[in-house]
């Protein structure tokens, strides 16, 4: 008990000195607007490790069981997101200059969210529950997470195939109706999908499993801390720290867009030609595979969630849980990795990015995005059943 | 896989990672030497400098140029 205290502690103090060095040599090597963004990555995996708020259980847990816990408390942190976020893009608060995540309607969106559904529930993970389960250390993920890299670097290849199928271009309905009640139209289209998770969740359980679970006063630090965190404190944790990413990178929180440039920048450090991977030719793009990836917003971020999350396993003691793999396991995680990674890059991203980012920004994409990841999930759901990781519904 | 072995795993991978980081960041933003030439060389010989080309002479003057 006492060696694994010291164990415990040795790790909580690596990664306080890991993420102290990493903000001085992002700071020093780049400039303070990256220490801030590595920072809230930090503060982001910190938060979603302490709640464990995954979007691949809560959504799991509603097909299986109906339980709808997980999603309302996404709902709940949509709302609150969109909330913050629709003023500042409809320009309602001068001298803030920031971009929603606004993109086209189209099929790579279709096809890509649904991919990236199935292989939210092979994988295990989403985009950012793949990146703070591995930060815990969570062997399984770190193979998913690698897998991820290669389906999103694969993907960025031949973009412009799946581009070029077709779309209705892009549909924000900040600019069509204007900031409020494009955020009045938001909250309604939300509002009835939380009254349809309940109906459903109430027909099939005898009670809700409650979002808001109080924290006595006495245990208050003790929970910050140590965690376990309820789900709304996440909630709201990581909606401000997403507000603070839109503030200071002037464009929401994203993640998967690094996991393809840290794969393509591999492939050409090897030898790899990439002269025909045209999506690396548009302007950000190229600009971030021909500067250090410390200068990649997306990149510095998820470094500090991997770190954050790290830290907040090592201060519960659930670093390095573990884990057992199987072949069957081997297969879904592997095969689910080249799923997330090749659909989060056609559908503009991962659920942060994609979806998260997209509903709160007014993009249409964002929620076409939602409705076929889920049909995904739903998919993926039952291959999960069919290779025996989950007992049958 | 066991606690430990899953610890020293992420350690490995923590580190390889940073050293990929390293070497993508020195690729793509190598640190600009100023050309020193042959008589300004002299001069900091001549004024018995403890410092030679190899070795950093005002580290303060370049922290505060950062």
């Amino acid at each position: 008990m006492n060696e694994s205290r010291t164990l415990e502690s040795g790790t909580i103090a690596i990664f306080v000195i890991a993420i102290s060095a990493t903000s001085l040599l992002i700071q020093s090597a780049t400039n303070s607007r990256q220490t801030i963004l590595f920072l809230l990555g930090t503060g982001l995996g910190v938060c979603l490790l302490h709640a464990m708020f995954g979007f691949t259980g809560g959504w799991r847990k509603f097909i299986r069981n109906r339980n709808s816990e997980g999603i309302r408390a996404q709902i709940y942190l949509l709302i609150l997101t969109a909330v913050l976020f629709f003023p500042v893009l409809g320009g309602a608060i001068e001298e803030t200059t920031a971009y929603g995540a606004v993109s086209p309607v189209g099929y790579s969106v279709l096809i890509g969210a649904f991919l990236f559904g199935i292989g939210m529930q092979l994988g295990g993970g989403c985009g950012s529950g793949t990146l703070f389960t591995m930060g815990q250390g969570q062997m399984d993920m770190l193979v998913t997470l690698l897998f991820f890299i290669i389906g999103a670097t694969f993907a960025s290849s031949h973009l412009n195939w799946w581009f070029a199928l077709g779309d209705m271009g892009s549909i924000s309905m900040i600019q069509l109706y204007g900031w409020l009640p494009a955020l009045l139209i938001t909250i309604l289209m939300l509002a009835i999908l939380y009254a349809t998770a309940v109906y459903l969740d109430k027909r099939s359980n005898q009670k809700l499993d409650p979002v808001f679970v109080p924290v006595g006063r006495n245990r208050l630090i003790t929970t910050l801390i140590h965690g376990k965190w309820p789900l709304w404190w996440a909630v709201i944790g990581v909606a401000l720290f997403n507000f603070l990413t839109l503030i200071t990178a002037g464009h929401p929180w994203s993640i998967t867009f690094a996991f393809s440039l840290w794969g393509t920048k591999f492939w050409s450090a090897i030898g790899g030609d990439i002269s025909n991977w045209s999506y690396w030719q548009l302007p950000y793009p190229e600009q971030a595979l021909n500067g250090s990836v410390l200068l990649d917003t997306t990149s510095v971020m998820d470094f500090g969630l991997i770190m954050g999350a790290g830290l907040a396993a090592a201060l519960a003691g659930r670093f390095a849980p573990p884990t057992s793999m199987t072949k069957t396991k081997w297969l879904a995680v592997i095969t689910g990795g080249l799923l997330l990674g090749y659909g989060a890059r056609l559908a503009f991203g991962c659920n942060i990015g994609g979806m998260l980012a997209g509903i709160s920004s007014g993009s249409m994409h964002g929620w076409l995005w939602l409705a076929a990841a889920f049909a995904g999930n739903i998919a993926g759901t039952r291959l999960r059943i069919a290779l025996r990781l989950d007992k049958p519904i | 896989m066991k606690h430990k072995t899953g610890k020293m795993i992420m350690g490995a991978t923590l580190s390889l990672a940073a050293i990929a980081v390293a070497v993508d960041h020195t690729r793509h933003k190598l640190p600009t030497v100023e050309a020193i030439s042959p008589d300004d060389q002299q001069d900091i010989l001549d004024q018995g400098a403890p410092c030679g080309l190899g070795a950093p002479c005002s580290l303060g003057d370049d922290a505060s140029d950062d």
